[in-house]
């Protein structure tokens, strides 16, 4: 070899065979680190088959991603939601990069998603063998795409690409309600300062993160935690000191408030956290029926309860409106919690507005006129469950949830309820300090309450109080009357003090219920 | 200053030289007259190199370069490689590249920050180009010409592209590229741009026959009234996007 071809050899190598030279390398990197790679392969394999069973509609995010089989529970299902954020970029990326096309054997679709994700948005990909060698072999082409798509819609930041449905969903933080049978609210605070929590109280609900909570201004022992708050482990929650329950979903019972040694009706109970909460409010004393129709679902009610170590609920497996109001049993029923089956329209899935596009955007006809029956439908139910309550003979208070925001089964309901008997009426001054009251469709619809997700940080809630109102009549006859009853003799005496304080309201309502009338 | 020249009674100089904001080749010619007028613009600032490829003139045509790097087709023998090698500076990296589509200057067409390309060039050339040149690659057309390189001429300030692209696809090359952009012609209504004129961020070089109100909007897209050699506002701008990034 003379002197000027070992120096062309040099150059070569500088420049025109550095292609060469680096497919060597490429391919050195991948046997090397092949071996440790399964793991991170299986990764995003299992989150593609997630997606798939996603579209398919056989899971939630949660319990397909939560599988016993799902060897990394928090990094899948991360990667999954941050894929179904952008799903819609991302077909369009693979889609016109060709990446499907490419490769042996070729990339499943949703596997390709979420690598796309992972190379566009995320860390970058983590995987190296086949995935990576197909991806990187399409890099320049993903990133013009993506840079394209930025271009035709206008936005310069990638969070921009994700559908406003999705930016500007509502983020719930994690409430918690602390069991009085078991802990008293101090020491449950005391708790979680041990375990690193500090109060946080100016913050906005949706931005609390990292170890903080705060304790609930309207029902103290109501504690808000960050949304992403990790509790599954929390030996608070294990030994049934603390009770995940939405602060929405804790107004029926508290607004109910039956008193110590009361009977309490539980409608439609399962899973039961209302029913504990009623029977924390009641100090485990008295009985409460809690009626579901769903066996396993009455099971988690019995699983949950007794965690929560009530033991003056009395599971009952069959409907509602099925018993016999005159029944021994339920003779002495004077309250009653009816949350009956609704379209739950109000409730803030934490990931599941990343699934239901179809329900809100791409709205045809059919469906539109389809979920209209459907709400007719749980409407005339709603109806029938609290006429069929009001039966009862000595139910005082009927307490009426929904977690619905259409008006048709929450202001309709009770207006209707209201034309079609005369015993009961809406209770006045209940709970005023909430100021977010009933849409304005109906007279008296101020005694109803509303909450808004967004701006309450709990979900979508509707709570109607009703009263007997022909009480005071029975108390005031009660001397003619009084035999009848059959309400233990302190009870009662409760109730005088109690229907005597309401009575100059009540007096004054109907005056303005006949002033109405008359107008 | 935009200057007008002539490769042995062409006009077409676009085919017989190639610019960039850090080196400039032109093709060896009869004459040393094409040559001075790239030297006496561009020599106190960048080498001009005069070069063959594969023993061809048409080496504007052949190759795309920017200030990171070169591209050079297939054709190019082991001597022009080492030739353009020596001559060019240290940090501008130079690849051959494997390519069915051999005119690189006419299916590719860049400044430092991003490439046009033909949509059909290989999904490997796609990847040499973004790692060579350092920009972002679009498959694109200009006006429904799939040549990118011949209908258009980009540097960092703005550019010129066939006179019949659509209001709508200006609006999009510029916002893929980030550069104004006007449809115009060269010399004397010539629609192949690249052909007629090399451009880069202080300096441009049309056909002959280009007529002076071609010129003035040449002068006025690129900015050339009163640039100068403008390294450290482009250092400057790197360095800005690259924080910004």
């Amino acid at each position: 070899m003379t002197i000027p071809d070992v120096f062309m050899e040099a150059c070569l190598k500088a420049c025109g065979i550095q292609r060469h030279a680096q497919a060597k390398a490429c391919s050195q990197e991948d046997s090397v680190v092949g071996v440790s790679s399964p793991i991170i392969m299986a990764l995003y394999n299992k989150a593609g088959e997630i997606l798939e069973k996603l579209e398919k509609q056989k899971g939630t995010i949660k319990s397909l991603c939560l599988a016993d089989d799902v060897a990394d529970k928090k990094r899948t299902y991360a990667l999954v939601c941050e894929s179904l954020k952008y799903k819609d970029v991302l077909e369009i990326v693979i889609k016109q990069a060709g990446l499907l096309e490419a490769g042996k054997p070729r990339l499943r679709p949703s596997v390709a998603t979420v690598l796309v994700y992972d190379f566009l948005f995320g860390r970058g990909l983590q995987t190296s063998g086949s995935y990576k060698q197909i991806v990187l072999s399409h890099k320049t082409r993903l990133q013009a795409e993506l840079a394209k798509i930025k271009i035709k819609r206008k936005v310069k930041d990638n969070k921009d690409l994700i559908p406003a449905r999705i930016r500007d969903a509502v983020v719930l933080p994690r409430w918690i309600r602390v069991n009085t049978l078991v802990a008293s609210v101090e020491k449950v605070i005391e708790m979680f300062t041990k375990l690193g929590y500090r109060v946080d109280s100016e913050t906005e609900p949706s931005q609390l993160s990292g170890k903080v909570f705060r304790q609930d201004k309207h029902i103290p022992e109501l504690v808000m935690l960050p949304s992403n708050v990790d509790l599954h482990d929390n030996p608070l929650l294990l030994d049934g000191s603390i009770i995940i329950q939405d602060k929405a979903s804790c107004f029926p019972a508290y607004i109910l408030n039956p008193p110590k040694d009361s009977t309490v009706i539980d409608a439609c109970a399962a899973p039961g956290n209302k029913t504990s909460h009623l029977s924390a409010i009641m100090g485990n004393t008295g009985k409460i029926f809690a009626f579901d129709m769903d066996k396993r679902r009455l099971g988690t009610l019995k699983k949950m309860t007794g965690r929560a170590r009530c033991t003056n609920i009395e599971p009952i497996h069959g409907s509602f409106l099925d018993i016999d109001v005159n029944d021994e049993r339920y003779r002495n029923v004077e309250y009653i919690l009816l949350d009956p089956s609704c379209s739950g329209s109000g409730i803030v899935g934490r990931m599941d507005h990343l699934l239901d596009q179809d329900k809100e955007s791409v709205e045809d006809e059919a469906d539109q006129a389809a979920s209209e029956t459907r709400i007719a439908a749980l409407a005339d139910f709603q109806k029938k469950a609290i006429l069929h309550a009001m039966k009862f003979p000595h139910v005082k208070k009927v307490v009426y949830s929904t977690c619905s925001k259409h008006r048709q089964e929450n202001e309709d309901v009770v207006q209707h309820v209201l034309t079609a008997q005369e015993d009961f009426s809406l209770a006045d001054g209940v709970f005023p300090q909430w100021t977010r009251r009933g849409l304005p469709l109906f007279s008296g619809a101020e005694k109803v309450i509303r909450t808004e997700p967004k701006e309450d940080s709990c979900i979508g809630f509707f709570v109607a109080l009703f009263e007997r109102q022909t009480e005071l009549i029975n108390e005031n006859h009660k001397v003619h009357i009084g035999g009848k009853r059959l309400a233990p003799v302190e009870d009662v005496h409760s109730e005088v003090i109690a229907t005597t304080k309401n009575a100059k309201k009540r007096r004054k309502k109907k005056s303005n219920a006949s002033t109405e009338a008359a107008a | 200053m935009a200057v007008r020249a002539q490769f042995e009674n062409s006009n077409d100089i676009g085919v017989f030289s190639r610019l960039t904001n850090s080196y400039g080749l032109v093709a060896i010619g009869g004459s040393e007259n094409f040559y001075s007028v790239f030297e006496s613009e561009l020599s106190d600032v960048i080498p001009v190199v005069h070069t063959s490829i594969g023993g061809t003139r048409i080496i504007g045509r052949l190759t795309a370069g920017n200030r990171h790097g070169l591209l050079l087709p297939n054709t190019t023998t082991d001597q022009e490689l080492q030739h353009i090698r020596n001559s060019l500076p240290d940090t501008v990296a130079i690849q051959r590249v494997e390519e069915r589509l051999s005119a690189l200057g006419n299916v590719i067409a860049c400044n430092d920050y991003v490439a046009l390309v033909h949509p059909d060039v290989d999904r490997e050339t796609e990847e040499i180009i973004a790692d060579v040149l350092k920009v972002e690659v679009f498959r694109q057309t200009v006006a429904g010409n799939v040549l990118v390189g011949s209908y258009c001429a980009l540097s960092n300030q703005g550019g010129i592209v066939h006179p019949k692209t659509s209001v709508e696809d200006q609006d999009e090359l510029s916002s893929l590229l980030q550069i104004p952009l006007v449809a115009g012609t060269v010399n004397r209504g010539s629609d192949l741009i690249g052909a007629g004129l090399v451009v880069n961020d202080w300096s441009a070089f049309a056909g002959l026959d280009t007529t002076s109100t071609e010129l003035s909007v040449i002068e006025s897209i690129f900015k050339l009234q009163d640039a100068q050699p403008t390294y450290i506002v482009n250092q400057m701008r790197d360095s800005l996007i690259d924080s910004m990034a």
